[in-house]
């Protein structure tokens, strides 16, 4: 995956995370087909700390919510309830900070930010094994 | 001693299976939710397929008779199972130590929710060789419960080759006509292996009266 491509994935996180707080409910759907098979340790190198961070968080997150209320449950998704509009929203609402994200003004910034260094360093670490992968 | 069911055994076995995906219950009508993030009316259960140990029996056939039959056209030396990456089921491999020994073919699972491809399989390294391509170009058959478009499986398929195998065959249980990628497959020179396609064949309708309805 090159830089282009990298940069297509975050404008369209970015759109999906408009559309989700708007109330669109699939914009939900679209992002988990976008992080699902997203393979952060090729993009690690090519994009910054915000946005690695950001990417890695959603993939997480929306992989947790699409693992204990969609698959394979034994229960109809519940995409009519409140709770999961409110999920939306606040998703919507940190994608949209967080990779706006430009002075550390306050205690909550900060620690974001080192949670932001914190992936990425941990990101390095993965890279220099993958390179490492390949030489005898 | 665990052996491979012979030739009549194997059709007796073969509609036995049919008849349990026709069950009631077993295909379900739920919003369930594909791991790609769409939706679907309708799965079936392939985990409860294998909680009884006579079904259960059943399904290891089935696989090992697909493996047996590819092999009688090339050389096989390995099954990796699909190990699941939070997506749902459990998958085959409740199976594969099974299937395993009915074969009497090795087996390696993909992990594919490792970040690092060369710890996607778990073999040990050879001294004085890379991590990468460390596998010495086996022939491998990819296990899988069910394909939807197949996804999955050609980031199975990706890790294999990575570290150095050579991917022939995937076998599924169940899949989706309409939706499996099948010119993804044919490209990569992999030959897809399915036995109950869902829903048409499979005739949801009778198997959900209990099932609550959307």
């Amino acid at each position: 995956m090159d830089v282009v491509e990298t940069e297509k994935i975050l404008g369209e996180l970015v759109r999906y995370a408009q559309e989700l707080s708007d109330g669109n409910f699939d914009s939900l759907r679209n992002i988990q087909a976008l992080v699902v098979d997203l393979d952060l340790v090729e993009i690690a190198s090519q994009v910054d700390e915000k946005a690695l961070a950001v990417l890695y968080l959603i993939k997480r997150l929306v992989k947790d919510f699409w693992f204990n209320l969609a698959t394979d449950a034994s229960f109809d998704f519940p995409e009519d309830d409140p709770l999961v509009n409110s999920f939306s929203k606040e998703l919507s609402s940190f994608i949209w900070l967080s990779l706006n994200l430009e002075d550390e003004k306050t205690y909550e910034d900060k620690a974001i930010t080192y949670l932001f260094k914190a992936i990425k360093s941990y990101y390095m670490i993965l890279l220099q094994l993958e390179k490492m992968a390949e030489k005898v | 001693m665990i052996r491979l069911a012979n030739e009549s055994e194997m059709e007796l076995m073969y509609e036995r299976a049919k008849k349990y995906f026709k069950a009631e219950g077993v295909v379900k009508r739920s919003m369930h939710g594909l791991r790609r993030g769409g939706k679907s009316p309708h799965y079936s259960d392939f985990d409860s397929a294998v909680n009884d140990p006579h079904r259960c029996e059943v399904i290891a056939n089935i696989y090992a008779d697909k493996i047996q039959k590819i092999t009688r056209e090339r050389k096989i030396d390995l099954l990796s199972p699909i190990e699941k990456d939070k997506s749902g089921t459990t998958g085959v491999i409740r199976l594969v130590g099974v299937i395993s020994i009915l074969t009497g073919l090795p087996n390696v699972p993909v992990r594919l929710g490792k970040e690092l491809r060369f710890e996607r399989l778990k073999i040990p390294r050879d001294e004085g060789k890379p991590w990468k391509g460390r596998l010495n170009q086996p022939n491998v058959v990819i296990l899988t419960d069910h394909c939807t478009g197949g996804d999955e499986v050609l980031k199975a398929v990706d890790a294999i080759e990575y570290n150095g195998g050579i991917v022939t065959d995937v076998i599924a249980c169940t899949y989706v006509p309409d939706e499996f990628n099948w010119d993804a497959f044919e490209k990569r020179g992999i030959i897809p292996h399915f036995e109950y396609p869902l829903p048409k064949e499979l005739e949801v309708g009778d198997s959900l009266k209990s099932q609550k309805k959307r």
